[in-house]
């Protein structure tokens, strides 16, 4: 549905963009991942036809972004980061706004304002202008506008930062119900969890690159199966710390206070021989925790600095 | 499409803010208010100088029918406003330099000659140009009544041709000949709720077409033209979207203020329509290519809108119309709301369009000017980057 082929953008000397290449498969949910700065809305934007492209394809549904961007861009919606809204005009009047710019008259029309405004939880305050809306609610506004015309492809830029989790939860929801339906999902965010949690297909994108890219699970691999265990514990000497150190797929083993950190490949079968060391050092376990590695772990592998860095 | 899209959610969010409203349409009603009334007594001549009986030197050469009528018409009509004094001398231009007159009539000797022959007469009007009271209610009372009877041999000729009887006292009926001191008194000057009137509606219509530079700031620093321009929006189809937006905002303004001081204080904006909407519509050109050039220089609106409105005051300070100053009576030639004002004042003085049609074309050629600039900026700016 969407190709990218050593796609380049520059803003002066600074290269925003680095070569990327990717493919978005039609229904795909797609998650691009990287901190602030990496270049994820100048990649979104160049997908949109935002930009001018220095370097590279993009084509939408096979049409090239460049040779024929307002029948490619018949295709998009795009949440961006920002709230894209009018002040002044009333929740049903924004959508509606934006549902003409994409062709949509009559009666159709009405039927789509509704259709997204109930999809957003927002059909009660259809009337009321967003000013009086919270920030979670004009989050929510800010995707009815993108979604009116029933795009192929919704493309949502950072759609949750800055709002309460009731309301993240709902656009969460509602992001995973398009693509239900059949939309392919392009989901730029610097939270990792959200993008975890609902992408299928997930690049990683820094310094303008793209780092990696696969399923979560291949992702995850990357980083060599690394696990954490972690053990509350009383009464634990350097001893039996020394001790845990020489079991098999151990990669390290860290006492901090009453806690142990043990960096292991394989928790699942090495649990039990550490029990097995603790309890014959008479200590006393107050909680065990196994922590499998994450996109956040993923990235600091790749990068060597924090997602949030 | 999508240029009327934008356009009308352009007006429909202008007449949703009160605020916006009132400062486009009460505003400059009541700028005129307090401006007419509070200069009134510096701009309003004819309130306090009554039309005198003048001296005019006036000499008949023609003794046919012609000649007698003009001569029963300003012995009659013309004895309120005129002393006829005839000349002791042939060389009247002579005569008006040594003895001062300001005004003389020639009537030609071939006057009713010409009429018979079906050639369009000419009355030969003298005038020292000192007084342009005098020289104005002479030459009405002249040109209405070489008006009339070229009308009269017009008429005549056509029904020749086509052989058609004709009833001369019936016609001649139908011809105005009289002149009245009413539309004598309004040829002369404007009163100060006419000249507040054109200089307000000049100078909010360039005020409210800042309008769409800010539009273009905000759009652009909300992300709302990044969003536009990501359906199939073109940034031209945006551009002129938000233009015509603008001007009917603009438009609508023009009619309510003229409008409104037409009902209020009995303003007189003339009669040539035409020529007053293309002021308006010049004017409006001007300011929204002023508007594109500064949206491509600003980036914040608050900038603009100061930078603009300073500019504007500026502008119509010199230009004189707030009030007039002699000092700047030269620079003022320059400048764009002295070009609109002169047009629309010759409008409420019952001049022709023809007259006003040098300032006309000045201000449609530097809105041409600014609007290439504008656009030129407008597009090499990438908006979205």
């Amino acid at each position: 549905m969407i190709k990218l082929k050593n796609l380049v953008k520059k803003y002066g000397q600074n290269i925003a963009v680095d070569n990327i290449n990717f493919n978005v498969n039609e229904g795909e949910f797609f998650g691009l991942l990287g901190p602030n700065g990496a270049g994820k809305s100048t990649t979104i934007n160049s997908i949109c036809g935002l930009l001018k492209i220095e370097q590279g394809e993009i084509t939408i549904d096979g049409i090239d972004i460049k040779k024929n961007p307002l029948e490619a861009k018949k295709r998009i919606g795009l949440v961006p980061q920002e709230l894209a809204i009018f002040d002044e005009l009333t929740a049903s009047e924004n959508i509606e706004f934006f549902g003409k710019l994409a062709g949509l008259r009559g009666n159709l029309l009405k039927e789509r304002i509704n259709e997204a405004l109930e999809f957003v939880g927002l059909s009660h305050k259809a009337k009321t202008t967003p000013h009086d809306f919270s920030g979670g609610m004009k989050r929510r506004l800010n995707i009815a506008c993108a979604i009116v015309h029933h795009p192929k492809i919704i493309i949502l830029d950072e759609p949750t930062v800055g709002i309460d989790p009731q309301s993240r939860h709902h656009i969460l929801d509602s992001v995973k119900q398009l693509n239900k339906l059949g939309s392919t999902v392009i989901y730029t965010s610097h939270y990792m969890e959200e993008v975890e949690a609902i992408c299928d297909q997930i690049a990683i994108i820094d310094h303008g690159r793209l780092i990696a890219e696969g399923t979560k699970e291949e992702l995850k691999k990357l980083v060599l199966e690394e696990e954490k265990i972690l053990i509350e514990a009383l009464d634990v000497n350097f001893n039996t710390v020394d001790e845990i150190k020489l079991l098999n797929t151990i990669k390290d083993v860290k006492l901090d206070e009453n806690q142990l950190k043990i960096v292991t490949s394989d928790s699942q079968h090495i649990l039990q021989d550490i029990l097995f060391v603790l309890s014959k050092n008479q200590v006393r376990i107050k909680g065990i925790q196994i922590i499998e590695p994450d996109l956040e772990t993923v990235f600091l592998a790749l990068t060597g600095r924090n997602l949030r860095d | 499409m999508n240029i009327f899209v934008i356009a009308l959610s352009e007006v429909k969010r202008t007449f949703k803010n009160k605020v916006v409203l009132f400062l486009l349409i009460i505003m400059p009603v009541m700028m005129v208010a307090l401006m007419g009334y509070a200069l009134a007594p510096f701009l309003n001549p004819n309130e306090t100088k009554s039309i005198e009986k003048f001296n005019v030197l006036y000499v008949n050469h023609d003794d046919g029918e012609i000649g007698q009528r003009f001569d029963t018409l300003i012995k009659d009509e013309g004895s309120n406003y005129f002393n006829l004094i005839t000349p002791e001398s042939d060389d009247v231009g002579d005569e008006m330099i040594s003895n001062n007159y300001d005004e003389a009539i020639i009537i030609p000797g071939d006057l009713t000659e010409k009429v018979k022959n079906f050639e369009e007469i000419n009355i030969i009007h003298l005038s020292s140009g000192d007084d342009k009271m005098k020289d104005s209610m002479l030459s009405s009372f002249v040109q209405q009544f070489v008006k009339s009877v070229n009308h009269e041999i017009a008429i005549i000729k056509v029904a020749e041709q086509h052989q058609v009887e004709l009833d001369m006292d019936e016609i001649r009926e139908n011809i105005q000949t009289t002149v009245t001191v009413h539309e004598l008194n309004d040829t002369l000057t404007i009163n100060s709720f006419q000249f507040f009137g054109a200089s307000m509606l000049i100078f909010f219509l360039l005020t409210s077409s800042m309008g769409l530079g800010m539009e273009i700031t905000n759009d652009r620093n909300n992300k709302i033209f990044t969003r536009i321009s990501s359906y199939p929006v073109s940034k031209n189809q945006y551009l002129l979207g938000k233009t015509l937006g603008n001007s009917i905002i603009s438009i609508l303004q023009a009619i309510s203020v003229i409008v409104l001081t037409h009902i209020l204080f009995k303003v007189n904006w003339g009669s040539d329509y035409v020529g007053l909407a293309l002021v308006v519509l010049a004017v409006i050109f001007i300011s929204s290519g002023i508007s594109v050039i500064f949206s491509s220089m600003f980036k914040s609106s608050k900038t603009l809108s100061t930078v603009l409105i300073v500019f504007y005051w500026m502008l119509t300070f010199i230009s004189g119309a707030f009030t007039p100053i002699p000092a700047f009576e030269d620079i003022s030639k320059f400048i764009l709301n002295k070009w609109a004002f002169e047009s629309i004042t010759s409008f409420m003085r019952g001049n022709p369009l023809i007259e006003s049609i040098h300032y006309i074309a000045l201000l449609i050629g530097l809105g041409v000017i600014l609007w290439l600039l504008g656009v030129y900026l407008y597009r090499r700016r990438g908006s979205n980057e």
